[in-house]
């Protein structure tokens, strides 16, 4: 595989472990209840850590499933391509007079 | 530069068309088997709401900033959660036992002094030590009554049903000497409020057999002539006399459908489809409901929670009840997918808790996503009809 296929592909799961994790974090620590309790004084951390997941959430669900695909069909026209790419000049070299 | 250009082509198709197709089917993946009643689902919902309702709600409680709201909030969690219970109840008979016990834990919280605090501080007497009285009190007794008539209907003879008549009668006296609306507060008449209180007597009709139909009628006379706005929403405040202070809005409007049908599916029904029509909105495959049509702009606040573009939070979210007990799968499915995108479901020992919403938000989001058809909660009504023309939609009913 190359290199930036890999990097590719360990950043989507990266991202899916990445949301999945932290959003168990946020329900097992209770958050959101945690937010509402806080009023006027939320902790900036824990307003950072709603909102990269909310965003994280936004990511996963909406953004990776149509990038993945549109990689996906570039890695399928690029086999296309190098296929014909080697069918090609098989059909057009020119066969020898002398058999 | 044409090979890169074909390449870009390819690529932004396919994203834009996976984009369009997938994302809301992956949010929206259990959207039927919450609209047909699938009993795991409500359960975990409801076990991670058990924990909540028994111990977080005290240990953590609520600090909005104002004391008012701290305790409203917190009413409400108990409230919403016990009529999610209650729905569960009538959908699973072979679970009441423990999930009645779960209604009367949150009865217990909402009759807290904590809970009572923003309607006694407001009124300036306890709106169960003055039921004698002739001042509205709506925001608590109707919330309150409508939680102790799904009670009622599931066991006739339960600890609560002497407090369930003493508020009955002191909600059907209120309205029978007025020919408006009841104050939810001194000076401040909502109508979402009141409708609370008249679910609430429908459900006492359905459970006792006790004739509120008169009082019923009435009401949805008066939201018809006073308090809807051209497009068919619910004006969100209004003076008693239904003189409009407000713009009808999404979050009346569909939670006040949502407690009209325990009484009179008919209203309720209407509101929803006028709703509908004016305020729902899609977007590859999620739907939402603004808080405001276009013609009649406002701002936001608490009751509508935080709106973006337009779009509210409270109104979707309560939404989902109507869409459901009315049939409206295709509504439904919209709304459930959104929420399943920002509510952050976590699924972790056999519970489930939505973890942006934090308590309330899980109370609420029991309660409409296990909405009963009305016609398996509300009393029958001889009545004239409103001559809308429903079930234009071709929309599914019957029992889930």
């Amino acid at each position: 595989m190359k290199k930036n296929r890999r990097v590719e592909l360990f950043t989507v799961l990266g991202l899916v472990t990445l949301y999945v994790g932290a959003a168990h974090v946020a329900a097992s620590e209770k958050v959101a209840n945690a937010l509402l309790a806080a009023g006027d004084h939320v902790p900036i951390a824990l307003l950072v850590f709603m909102v990269a997941l909310v965003v994280l959430r936004v990511a996963v669900v909406l953004v990776i499933p149509g990038m993945v695909a549109a990689r996906l069909g570039l890695l399928l026209l690029a086999w296309y391509e190098g296929v014909r790419a080697e069918k090609v000049p098989t059909r057009a070299a020119p066969s020898s007079p002398a058999g | 530069m044409a090979s890169f250009l074909r390449k870009l082509a390819l690529a932004v198709t396919l994203g834009v068309a996976t984009t369009a197709t997938v994302p809301h089917r992956i949010a929206g993946w259990e959207a039927d088997s919450w609209f047909e009643g699938d009993a795991a689902l409500q359960d975990k919902l409801a076990k991670g709401l058990r924990e909540t309702t028994s111990d977080d709600l005290v240990e953590r409680p609520f600090r909005t900033g104002s004391a008012h709201f701290d305790s409203e909030w917190l009413f409400g969690s108990y409230m919403m959660a016990a009529m999610g219970y209650g729905q569960m109840a009538l959908a699973l008979p072979e679970r009441e036992p423990e999930l009645v016990r779960d209604m009367d834990r949150c009865i217990e919280g909402m009759l807290k002094e904590k809970s009572r605090y923003y309607d006694t501080s407001t009124w300036g007497e306890d709106p169960l030590a003055s039921l004698d009285g002739e001042r509205g009190h709506v925001a608590f007794l109707g919330y309150m009554n409508l939680v102790l008539g799904l009670r009622r209907v599931l066991s006739p003879k339960n600890p609560h049903a002497a407090l369930h008549d003493r508020v009955t009668a002191a909600l059907e006296r209120r309205f029978s000497h007025t020919s408006g609306f009841l104050e939810t507060f001194p000076g401040q008449t909502f109508p979402v409020d009141n409708a609370s209180a008249i679910g609430s007597l429908g459900l006492h009709q359905r459970a006792t057999g006790t004739d509120h139909t008169k009082t019923i009628l009435a009401f949805r006379a008066l939201v018809n002539t006073k308090a809807r706005q051209d497009d068919g929403l619910l004006v969100q405040i209004t003076q008693t006399d239904g003189r409009h202070r407000d713009v009808g809005r999404g979050s009346g409007t569909f939670l006040g459908s949502y407690f009209l049908s325990f009484a009179d599916p008919e209203l309720a029904r209407s509101l929803y489809d006028a709703g509908k029509r004016a305020l729902y909105t899609e977007h590859v495959g999620f739907g939402a409901m603004r808080e405001h049509t276009e013609a009649h702009p406002g701002g936001d606040d608490i009751d509508s929670g935080p709106v973006f573009l337009g779009l509210g939070v409270s109104s979707s979210g309560f939404a989902i009840g109507p869409s459901r007990a009315f049939g409206d799968r295709e509504t439904f499915r919209g709304l459930y997918a959104l929420l399943h995108l920002f509510g952050l479901p976590v699924d972790s020992s056999g519970t489930r808790t939505y973890a942006s919403g934090g308590p309330i938000g899980d109370a609420i989001v029991l309660a409409m996503l296990t909405a009963r058809p009305p016609e398996t909660l509300a009393p029958p009504l001889a009545t004239a009809s409103l001559g809308s023309g429903h079930d234009e939609t071709g929309n599914e009913g019957g029992v889930r």
